[in-house]
């Protein structure tokens, strides 16, 4: 063997060994990680979002009309049952009963409205509380929505917290017609907790979807549900990364309409504090306090059509209220929201606060839904 | 005191127990251990140990025991009678009763560790436990296999709020709880690689009748290693997969354990 061949064997070993500890490395690698995520609450960054269809699903025909978008963080079908985070009772888990009659009104206002596509924020698919009823799948059988895109935002085997246990907490997007494309992407997470903590706690998303609109251009979604409680400046950040996206689908030249649960006051708002509602004592559940946050939508209401125009909402505050911890008072800030690079057709935005609009919609969840007409292209 | 501060003095105490056993150059012997089969411990020997029972030989046929730290949760009393040992055969019962309530009681609560909602009745219950061991040994005594069936009751002596523990590896402790009664089946083997080393492996399947056709099938092995005749450090795993009311679920979760023996 010359001294070539030596250094060629000695190369070849070399590479052998470092395979071989790659290998090895990748093995423990994978073991901690499987062993960092015992109760499976974590996300890739962007992963595929799950698709449902209902039972009977064909899409609907070509719209004559403008596209009616709706909008609503429904309270994982809690109504108002006084749970332990409002801080006005000591409620955790819901019986089947219970979910299915919540379920039922929430079914029958979004009947009434008959939206062509729907946002929803906390909507549970198998979670502990809401008897692990599949939320997403039961309004696609009680609505006139076919298609479906889920995200979840809290996904653990068991949050040993408070009795809540398993749980699979999210937004989702309902349409008319099939969505052939659904991403969530992670936003960033709570940096003001202890590692327990945040490895149990909502893991916050978007979702992204593409639903082709017969007889239209595709129409891009983006659903949302920014943080609420933190004080690090995260719910900051999680509604530049919502305008981030929208943008990006704006610059591709694409027609969008992005909304949510902002957990952010409109820019023009009077009352910033103090809110009636407010008793939790508990700083986990305190979000009462809007003063550091003015301007921080400024930026999405100076590039997109909001659904109600900012001149109507500083006329009036109270008539888009959309939001109230305790049912029993009425609603008392804006919360939740729909853009789009589109246009709304001309006052038709609306928050759905109480009988006037078809139903009282105050004992179904402790947001209002809200809704708007796109004008397509 | 805190759960953390308990552990820790307990981990202080086994340490302390295994550091004198050491001084005492007492030499090592795996085959003193028991095994979790149907041999019991012969008269007079204890043991104990962090995730096991302390156990007390009372005569070579009959060993009673209960966990001294579990007992301020769970309070419980258990034993086991050899019925039979003719050569390589030994055939033998388990029994516990215990008192759920109190672990109920302490497990629902608000924050960190409510399992159970804080505002949870919990029913009064007795729990009653009930196995058969079937042992076939090796010739040598080195090797055990065992078979176990076994039935777990807990009816209410007080009406309460339905209760499940869903929560991984102690859902399928808790079956009868949840559920009133449950059953049981395993596989277990135990074997003593040298005078320092034995290894167990144990398989066993509950049926829990919380949801229609559930199951836990829980699986687990582990190295045991001893220093001393007195002192013992094990090493393992215990992987459990089965259907949850949330719905089929695996975990798994690796082990550590200190066991300490005397007499006998």
């Amino acid at each position: 063997m010359t001294r070539a061949d030596l250094a060629i064997e000695h190369a070849h070993a070399s590479r052998r060994a470092r395979g071989t500890a790659r290998v090895r490395a990748i093995a423990l690698f994978a073991l901690l990680a499987c062993a960092c995520d015992p109760f499976g609450t974590k996300f890739d960054p962007v992963e595929p979002a799950r698709l449902y269809q209902a039972s009977d699903a064909t899409p609907a025909p070509a719209l004559d009309r403008p596209l009616r978008m709706m909008d609503w963080n429904m309270k994982f079908g809690g109504g108002r049952i006084d749970f332990f985070f409002d801080c006005f009772g000591d409620r955790v888990l819901m019986t089947r009963s219970e979910v299915v009659a919540n379920l039922e009104g929430v079914a029958t206002k979004i009947r009434q409205v008959d939206p062509d596509i729907l946002f929803l924020q906390e909507v549970d698919v198998n979670s502990k509380r809401s008897a692990f009823l599949d939320q997403v799948a039961w309004l696609l059988e009680h609505t006139d929505l076919r298609y479906a895109a889920y995200a979840s935002q809290w996904r653990a085997d068991y949050v040993p917290s408070d009795g809540l246990g398993p749980m699979d907490d999210g937004i989702a997007i309902l349409s008319r017609w099939p969505i052939d494309q659904a991403t969530r992407i992670g936003l960033p997470l709570r940096s003001d907790q202890s590692a327990a903590t945040r490895y149990f706690y909502l893991r916050r998303a978007m979702l992204r979807a593409r639903v082709q609109l017969p007889g239209s251009r595709d129409l891009w979604l983006v659903n949302t549900h920014t943080d609420a409680y933190g004080v690090d400046g995260t719910k900051l950040q999680h509604i530049e990364r919502f305008q981030q996206e929208m943008n990006a689908l704006d610059d591709a030249g694409e027609l969008v309409i992005g909304g949510g649960d902002l957990n952010a006051l409109p820019p023009g708002t009077t009352k910033l504090f103090d809110f009636p509602d407010s008793v939790c004592t508990n700083e986990d559940f305190v979000a009462d306090d809007y003063r550091p946050e003015v301007g921080w939508l400024d930026p999405l209401y100076a590039r997109y059509a909001p659904f109600v125009p900012t001149a109507d909402y500083q006329a009036d505050n109270a008539a888009y209220f959309s939001h109230s911890v305790d049912g029993r008072g009425f609603w008392n800030r804006e919360l939740d929201y729909l853009f789009s690079n589109g246009a709304w057709a001309l006052g038709s935005g609306v928050v759905h606060q109480d009988a006037r609009t078809g139903l009282d919609t105050m004992p179904l969840s402790d947001h209002a839904p809200i809704t708007a007409e796109l004008v397509l292209p | 005191m805190r759960w953390t501060h308990l552990f820790a003095l307990m981990l202080l105490a086994a340490s302390s127990l295994a550091a004198s056993a050491a001084r005492a150059q007492a030499p090592a012997d795996a085959h003193l251990w028991s095994n979790g089969s149907a041999l019991t411990l012969p008269e007079g020997r204890v043991e104990g140990g962090l995730s096991h029972a302390t156990r007390w030989g009372v005569d070579d046929n009959i060993e009673v025991g209960a966990h001294p730290l579990l007992e301020l949760i769970l309070p419980h009393v258990e034993a086991k009678v050899r019925w039979l040992h003719r050569g390589a055969f030994t055939l033998s019962t388990w029994h516990r009763v215990s008192y759920p309530t109190r672990l109920l009681n302490v497990v629902s609560r608000e924050g960190t560790a409510g399992l159970l909602p804080a505002n949870t009745l919990a029913p009064i219950v007795v729990g009653f436990d009930t196995s058969f061991f079937a042992t076939l040994s090796s010739p040598n005594e080195r090797f055990h296999g065992t078979l176990e069936l076994g039935l777990s009751l807990a009816p209410r002596l007080r009406r309460g709020d339905s209760v499940v523990l869903d929560f991984p590896f102690l859902y399928s402790r808790f079956a009868a709880v949840s559920s009133f009664g449950s059953t049981y089946a395993g596989l277990a083997f135990t074997g003593v690689l040298s005078d320092h080393f034995s290894l167990s492996a144990d398989l066993r399947f509950t049926n829990v009748d919380v949801v229609p056709h559930g199951y836990i099938l829980e699986e687990g092995a582990s190295l045991t290693w001893y220093p001393t005749k007195h002192f013992g450090l094990a090493l393992g795993y215990r992987v459990a997969h089965g259907r949850y009311p949330v719905g089929v679920r695996t975990h798994w979760m690796p082990t550590i354990d200190l066991s300490f023996g005397s007499g006998g």
